[in-house]
């Protein structure tokens, strides 16, 4: 009955040994086609662009007509650049102060909203903010905060005498950041209550007869199992934070122009060197702001998923 | 089996692009144009109406696409290609001059500028004028636009409230203390724009140490430049004025146009801005506003040189029907088309017989006397976004003094420099 299971393993045959029937084999063979449509595009749409981006980091082009090779001196100047120094401070300040935020938000409302009733309707309200584009948030908010907008306007209403100009100069990071967390922390706690969801109930149940708190039960039930979704949103978040562009630019920059060079992030400063408001385009550098993306991206991504790994995932 | 597979697959793309490609060079009597204008604007009309008569009188169809300002952002990356998708391309001169004959991707258009203008005696370079000749031509000495408008920046007012204009800096400030003792803060100005916000110290330093001492200041890899007195004078010019108390409230936490509508709405009396505000503001402005404009005032005894874009066409070395698209360009340039830049499209025309629109007629005056400066000629956009720009921000919204400002500029201009190696 089990005679393939009891088989001792053949050596000898080299059919056997690359696995099996004739029906397996030729299973095999099929592979090979039908991986090759998504491999070809991947390779075109992915792979190249990247091998022809790193290329191009090494050398000074204007977007058309010849390369010029030039070593490493594009990221020479990128890293003696002051400016690639601030856009370096604010991905940081992005990645950890507002992914510290979103991940707090996101916890708290998920601990919150557990037991609600209503809870569905809730969870519908806090992800609009993540159904509506960034970047029409972001032109609204221009409005929005102005000094005689409609958020200084309740301020004032409310007997502020002299609200904060939210988008001066110096506070004007600070607004980007907020913003950035408002429409982050929905989409994080829709996801993280979904996986809250999946834990059965009788670990609460039995967990409140021992006399857990909502802080205890948090702590020992809900975090341990939705571990691994909260290492897969952490990745997500370390990725999304390093790419973060198209906010800045609508939020800070108007038609034609950059933002400044105060609120620039790595993508920002490649954005404005592939397309500088008024000049020749430096291909060659907007590529190795790209490439140091990616690297960063993927020492990120290494290192957050050997943090989140190294607590041992629960399975109870 | 596997083989022809991979085979066919590989080919799909190859089959793609060879049909993408093909047959643009085959019909010799069409024109393709790409045009900075969108669909609806004024320029967008006015060019459109040339192009229809175009077609009646040459018989050569004209097939538009009016991509808007990114027009030859999208164009360039067709140059590293066999093919190119127009045969006239539009745009601004530095656009022209500094991204499309720099990646010699231009047309020579030195015969185009010996021809006559359609139905007209004058050449098309004498029609032009040398200093938009000038700008059109590419540091390697490719002619490479043809320009049929040109913008300047003025200090727009409602001439219903001011009768004459200030000719000296000392008179307008005068002017401007007259309505502050009103309860007025008689300066529009949108900080969240940090090339407006340099405007003031730019005419200024034009002024007082030239145009030749203004442009040697940024390309000074030593940045000891940025500490002559000159710099120093020209800065507190502008200290002055952020202390003043000449700028609405929270003008610089506003976003564009905030502070150029309130302009519009009254709220404010002087406005430094391009030629083309009139026709921005037009939808909001208070009604019975009369736009008028006078040139930036002189500073000891000396106005600064004008700033000036032009708008215009070049054709591409690629292009499929080159002799098709320079008759377009002496087409266009009669009269009859010029006078609908200045009447329908509110813009001022190259052609000095060409009567401004009444709100920018001095300015126009001033630009055909040719007082204009050469700031097309260096590209200086890198250095000005990062040092110039933050720092000149920083002095009109009175963070730091004149002093701090030139000590900065000089010690960043050198770290600058040194990061280029």
């Amino acid at each position: 009955m089990t005679a393939v299971l009891e088989r001792p393993p053949v050596k000898a045959a080299p059919r056997s040994r690359r696995g099996g029937s004739p029906f397996e084999a030729a299973r095999r063979r099929m592979i090979g086609p039908f991986l090759l449509p998504a491999l070809l595009v991947y390779a075109l749409v992915m792979i190249v662009p990247s091998v022809i981006t790193v290329w191009i980091s090494f050398n000074e082009w204007a977007g058309v007509g010849a390369m010029e090779w030039a070593g490493l001196a594009n990221y020479r100047e990128m890293v003696a650049d002051p400016v690639f120094g601030t856009s370096f401070a604010n991905t940081m300040k992005i990645l950890v102060l507002v992914g510290a935020a979103v991940f707090v938000i996101a916890f708290t409302l998920t601990m919150l909203l557990q037991d609600m009733v209503g809870r569905k309707f809730v969870r519908a309200v806090i992800f609009f903010p993540s159904l509506v584009p960034g970047l029409v948030i972001a032109i609204l908010w221009g409005f929005l905060l102005d000094p005689d907008g409609l958020a200084n306007s309740v301020l004032k209403s409310l007997g502020i005498a002299e609200p904060p100009l939210w988008l001066a100069p110096e506070n004007m990071f600070t607004t980007v950041m907020a913003g950035m967390t408002w429409l982050a922390a929905g989409t994080y706690t829709v996801i993280f209550m979904a996986a809250a969801d999946r834990i059965p109930r009788y670990f609460y149940e039995a967990a409140e007869l021992d006399g857990a708190g909502p802080l205890t039960r948090f702590w020992h039930i809900t975090l341990p199992l939705m571990w691994d979704v909260i290492g897969v949103c952490a990745v997500l978040w370390a990725i999304g934070a390093l790419k973060t562009f198209e906010f800045v630019l609508v939020f800070a920059g108007a038609t034609g122009s950059l933002p400044p060079t105060g609120l620039w992030t790595f993508s920002v400063y490649a954005y404005a060197g592939a397309f500088p408001s008024d000049g020749v385009p430096r291909y060659g550098i907007a590529s190795a702001a790209a490439v140091l993306t990616m690297l960063l991206t993927v020492v990120l991504t290494i290192l957050v998923r050997r943090v989140m790994g190294r607590r041992e995932q629960a399975t109870y | 089996m596997r083989l022809r597979i991979a085979a066919s697959l590989l080919a799909l793309p190859l089959a793609a692009t060879a049909c993408g490609s093909g047959g643009s060079g085959e019909k010799a009597a069409e024109l393709r144009v790409w045009s900075m204008w969108s669909e609806g604007e004024p320029n967008q009309k006015v060019l459109a109406e040339a192009f229809k008569d175009f077609e009646k009188a040459t018989g050569v169809k004209v097939r538009v696409q009016w991509k808007g300002r990114t027009a030859m952002k999208s164009f360039l990356p067709s140059l590293n290609t066999a093919n190119v998708p127009a045969d006239l391309i539009e745009g601004n001169n530095r656009e022209l001059t500094r991204q499309f004959a720099a990646a010699k991707g231009a047309l020579d258009l030195s015969d185009v500028y010996a021809a006559t203008v359609q139905g007209e005696q004058a050449t098309v370079g004498q029609t032009v004028g040398d200093a938009y000749k000038r700008m059109a031509t590419s540091s390697q000495g490719v002619l490479a636009q043809l320009p049929y408008q040109v913008s300047t920046y003025g200090w727009f007012y409602n001439g219903k409230d001011f009768p004459t204009t200030p000719k000296t800096w000392e008179e307008f400030v005068k002017v401007l203390d007259e309505r502050k003792a009103q309860g007025r803060r008689p300066l529009g100005q949108d900080g969240s724009i940090p090339n407006y916000n340099m405007r003031y110290l730019e005419h200024f330093g034009r002024a007082i140490m030239g145009d030749e001492g203004w442009h040697a200041l940024a390309p000074d890899k030593s940045g000891q430049g940025w500490l002559k007195p000159e710099v120093l004078k020209a800065a507190q010019m502008v200290e002055a004025l952020a202390k003043g108390g000449y700028f609405p409230d929270g003008f610089n936490a506003a976003k564009f146009p905030a502070m150029q509508q309130k302009w519009a709405n009254g709220e404010s009396d002087f406005l430094y801005q391009g030629t083309y505000l009139p026709k921005e503001v037009a939808p909001y402005a208070k009604p019975g506003l009369e736009f008028r404009a006078f040139r930036f005032p002189s500073v000891e005894g000396k106005a600064p040189t004008m700033n000036v874009t032009t708008t215009g066409f070049g054709i591409p070395v690629k292009a499929a029907n080159p002799d098709a698209a320079k008759k377009f360009l002496t087409f266009f340039l009669q009269k009859k088309y010029q006078d609908n830049v200045a009447g329908v499209a509110l813009e001022m025309s190259v052609r000095k017989d060409v009567p401004a629109a009444p709100q920018v007629a001095d300015l126009k005056a001033a630009l055909d006397s040719g007082e204009i400066n050469r700031s097309d000629v260096l590209d200086m956009s890198d250095f000005n976004t990062k040092v110039l720009l933050p720092l000149s921000d920083q002095l009109l919204f009175g963070k730091i003094g004149a002093a701090d400002f030139t000590k900065q500029m000089a010690e960043q201009s050198a770290a600058y420099w040194k990061s280029k190696g």
